[in-house]
């Protein structure tokens, strides 16, 4: 145990008090080279692999977050898409809607003027009809009036009229008749 | 003293009588009568017609129709008053029913 600069390694003392405690140096320098031989064993044996195999695991998990974000980012976009498709379908939808309203609107209107315009025709036709027969029925009974009233007037005549004006009408028609 | 038509008319029958041909006679007769009826005026008339409006009447037509043979005069109430004269196919009528049926005539007109 010797120390060029020193003269020694461990000082005398020490030795002494290491000593006087029991404990070995020597020993503990082939512990110390023992638990290095370990130290190097385990690295290359143990730690290094599950070095490897976190660090594969490190990527995997890193290739995972990427495809991760990607899926996130595809998710993302098939919503964004997926709304947009909603959206267009909904403004499309409104659109026939409106268009379908706006032509129901316009051929119930067509309807309604047809309807009415056919009602009125018709209503026309009607009071047409029910005028000429008005007419009519009013010509036969000023028709009947007037044969009625020819009827009593004949007959008036014939039961009123002396014999001396049928004398007098009968000499006023000969002379008519000779004159002529 | 009979005119020479008379004269020939009673030649004539006699001749006809003379041959006693119940069928020429009726055959005469026959056309003699169609001839006398085709030649017949009649008069329809209302009332009383008095002998001298006959007259005036008779006159009158000989003198528009000096071919008429006879005239028969036709009691006719339903005429009213007036006459109504038909003779062939003239007819001639002032009677009061007539001037009922103008005025029918004319109210039918005015519908």
């Amino acid at each position: 145990l010797y120390d060029h600069n020193a003269g020694w390694l461990i000082s005398p003392y020490l030795l002494l008090i290491m000593e006087k405690l029991g404990i070995d140096p020597i020993l503990i320098l082939f512990q110390v080279i023992n638990f290095l031989i370990l130290l190097y064993i385990l690295k290359r044996v143990l730690y290094q692999p599950i070095l490897t195999i976190l660090e594969r695991r490190r990527t995997d998990v890193v290739k995972i977050e990427e495809t991760k974000a990607e899926l996130e980012n595809a998710k993302n976009a098939m919503v964004q898409e997926k709304d947009e498709i909603i959206r267009q379908a909904r403004i499309e939808s409104e659109k026939l809607i409106s268009v379908a309203t706006q032509r129901s609107e316009q051929f119930r209107r067509q309807f309604e003027a047809e309807t009415k315009q056919k009602a009125n025709e018709l209503l026309e036709k009607t009071k047409s009809e029910l005028e000429v027969k008005a007419a009519s029925i009013r010509g036969e009974i000023s028709q009947e009036m007037s044969q009625v009233a020819i009827l009593v007037a004949e007959k008036a005549l014939g039961e009123k009229i002396t014999d001396e004006q049928k004398q007098t009408i009968l000499h006023d028609a000969v002379r008519r008749f000779v004159e002529k | 003293m009979s005119t020479p038509i008379e004269t020939l008319s009673q030649k004539i029958a006699d001749r006809l009588l003379s041959t006693q041909d119940p069928d020429l006679l009726a055959r005469v007769n026959e056309k003699l009568a169609k001839q006398v009826r085709n030649q017949t005026a009649i008069i329809y008339y209302a009332g009383q017609m008095e002998e001298k409006i006959k007259h005036s009447l008779e006159k009158g037509l000989k003198k528009k129709f000096p071919d008429v043979l006879a005239i028969e005069f036709r009691l006719s109430p339903e005429l009213i008053a007036g006459f109504k004269l038909a003779y062939k196919d003239y007819v001639y009528e002032d009677t009061v029913q007539q001037r009922i049926g103008h005025i029918k005539g004319l109210i039918n007109l005015r519908k």
